[in-house]
């Protein structure tokens, strides 16, 4: 039977395709006629720019740094792509302002269609985009790499992260995976830190399924929790709106693990 | 219930495509979200999804057939190079969905995890280079193909189009489509799908009517209705739509 190779990219790719899919759903439901909902597309764009964003810093800055080790410059166009994506947004943001500086609701309208139509152009060449780094710099780092060096740079993110923030992740990130991706994200977190796997246990058996629990119970030699009630905090990253309230916490977005990203949620 | 008052859309060029294509993103996003959470390792959730691909086969059928039948003759003698590049667009989809048909019984059908596990990851792959493609194909139908319509065509006379495919739908099918589309419109949307439908069929309008105002919210029926000519504090009847027959299949 053939190994499958590791990938780091699948999980947290479908997690941005999701959100960019909520980001176009929600602007297609704008009617920018209406000066408040163009305010709140300026609001849900601000949002989603920080989430592309810091999903592109954290590849730029980590992931191509293992091509940056091997001197190979195959992650050029896609940093080169990320930095488009900036321009994108530019140019999205100034469609906004001028919506908003608009005192006519046939020139909002116009203007608001054109930035509906810009947005999943976005999203169209996003999916372009992601799907190149996992077809091309994916399978490069397979071939540079054995499946130990690729996974030690997950070990060293989850080396800066503490439980709460992993806990945070997992609920960002699971329920847009399959049980496979779950498997290798829990065995991650159990090889490299099992005590921070011991800390989230109580919250990950919640979000875990009946058979999955009992799946990693077996496997990785944990027992049901004697306690339910988490001690943890909820957290937030930038990109989420505190005020979405109780309905965001269930929704929680992943990615940018750095300590500045992620914050209270209040 | 008719009016000749100046509607808010009246002067704003007329898309037929907007509103299809809010709801067609939905359903093909909803559905590479759907490939993203399937272990093809357990045959039920592969079963689930098949029926999902099964109904993505159909709706991408069924729209571009209507495509092909009301909008594309439209461009006949005037802009062939458009027409082409669109019909050339349709046989690139047509071909991929094919590809991904093969990709997918490929994973369901194979004895050993590992092999499904990687056709299902070469599935949801090959699905997003699909959705890519798909999305700039509807872009161009809008930012090209609409525009060149609109050259070519009075407001009216493309209206006509959607009229004639109208005259051809029951009251059922009208409340199927509108509560389908619905959570993906904005309050303009929906009032240029409704003003054609007063207009066009009026009978039809007025039976559909009630059962549609229950799904405004208050503001907006206070503003569907001023363009509708109808006073907003009109408070339709509870209607019964239990025994009406859903248009589409999937």
């Amino acid at each position: 039977m053939k190994k499958l190779r590791y990938n780091f990219y699948s999980h947290v790719h479908k997690y941005v395709r999701f959100e960019m899919f909520e980001f176009s759903k929600r602007i297609a439901i704008i009617d920018f006629r209406d000066k408040s909902q163009a305010l709140d597309a300026k609001n849900q764009l601000e949002s989603f720019k920080m989430l592309i964003q810091g999903h592109a810093a954290h590849e730029d800055n980590t992931v191509h740094q293992l091509f940056r080790d091997v001197n190979s410059s195959i992650c050029d166009t896609v940093e080169l792509a990320h930095k488009q994506h900036n321009l994108e947004f530019d140019r999205l943001g100034s469609l906004i302002s001028e919506i908003l500086n608009s005192d006519s609701d046939d020139d909002r309208h116009l203007t608001g269609y054109k930035f509906y139509l810009l947005v999943n152009k976005f999203v169209a060449d996003s999916l372009n985009h992601l799907d190149e780094e996992e077809k091309i710099l994916m399978q490069e780092l397979q071939r540079l790499y054995t499946d130990d060096e690729i996974r030690a740079l997950t070990f060293k993110t989850y080396n800066h992260m503490k439980p709460d923030q992993m806990l945070h992740m997992i609920r960002t990130i699971f329920p847009h995976i399959n049980s496979y991706e779950r498997e290798v994200f829990i065995q991650d977190i159990h090889e490299s830190y099992p005590d921070k796997l011991n800390v989230i246990w109580p919250d990950l058996w919640n979000i875990l399924m009946s058979e999955e629990r009992e799946y990693y119970m077996k496997k990785l030699g944990l027992n049901p929790p004697s306690e339910f009630h988490s001690s943890l905090q909820r957290l937030h990253y930038k990109w989420e709106k505190p005020e979405a309230g109780a309905a965001l916490a269930e929704t929680y977005h992943l990615e940018n693990t750095d300590d500045h990203h992620t914050q209270k949620l209040v | 219930m008719q009016s000749k008052h100046i509607r808010s859309t009246d002067h704003l060029p007329y898309n037929y495509y907007s509103h299809v294509h809010r709801f067609m993103r939905n359903f093909l996003s909803d559905f590479g979200t759907a490939i993203g959470k399937c272990d093809f390792r357990i045959p039920s959730q592969v079963t689930a999804l098949e029926q999902r691909f099964l109904s993505f086969q159909q709706l991408l059928d069924g729209h571009a057939a209507h495509e092909d039948k009301a909008y594309h003759p439209k461009l006949k003698g005037k802009d062939e190079n458009v027409l082409a590049e669109a019909e050339k667009q349709h046989q690139n989809l047509d071909n991929q969905v094919k590809l991904l048909t093969e990709i997918f019984y490929s994973a369901k059908s194979s004895q050993i995890n590992n092999e499904k596990l990687k056709h299902g990851y070469e599935f949801l792959i090959r699905y997003n280079d699909f959705l890519a493609d798909y999305f700039k194909h509807l872009n161009y139908e809008e930012m090209v193909i609409m525009p060149t319509l609109n050259r070519f065509y009075s407001r009216e006379e493309i209206r006509q189009v959607t009229f004639n495919t109208y005259s051809h739908m029951s009251p059922q099918q009208f409340i199927d489509m509108f509560t389908r589309m619905d959570p993906y419109l904005n309050t303009y949307e929906k009032t240029v799908f409704l003003i054609d439908l007063q207009e066009c069929e009026p009978a039809k309008f007025d039976e559909v009517l009630p059962l549609i105002a229950q799904k405004l919210s208050p503001d907006e029926k206070v503003l569907v209705f001023n363009d509708l000519g109808i006073d907003p504090d009109w408070d339709p009847k509870r209607v019964n739509v239990s025994n009406y027959s859903p248009l589409f299949k999937y």
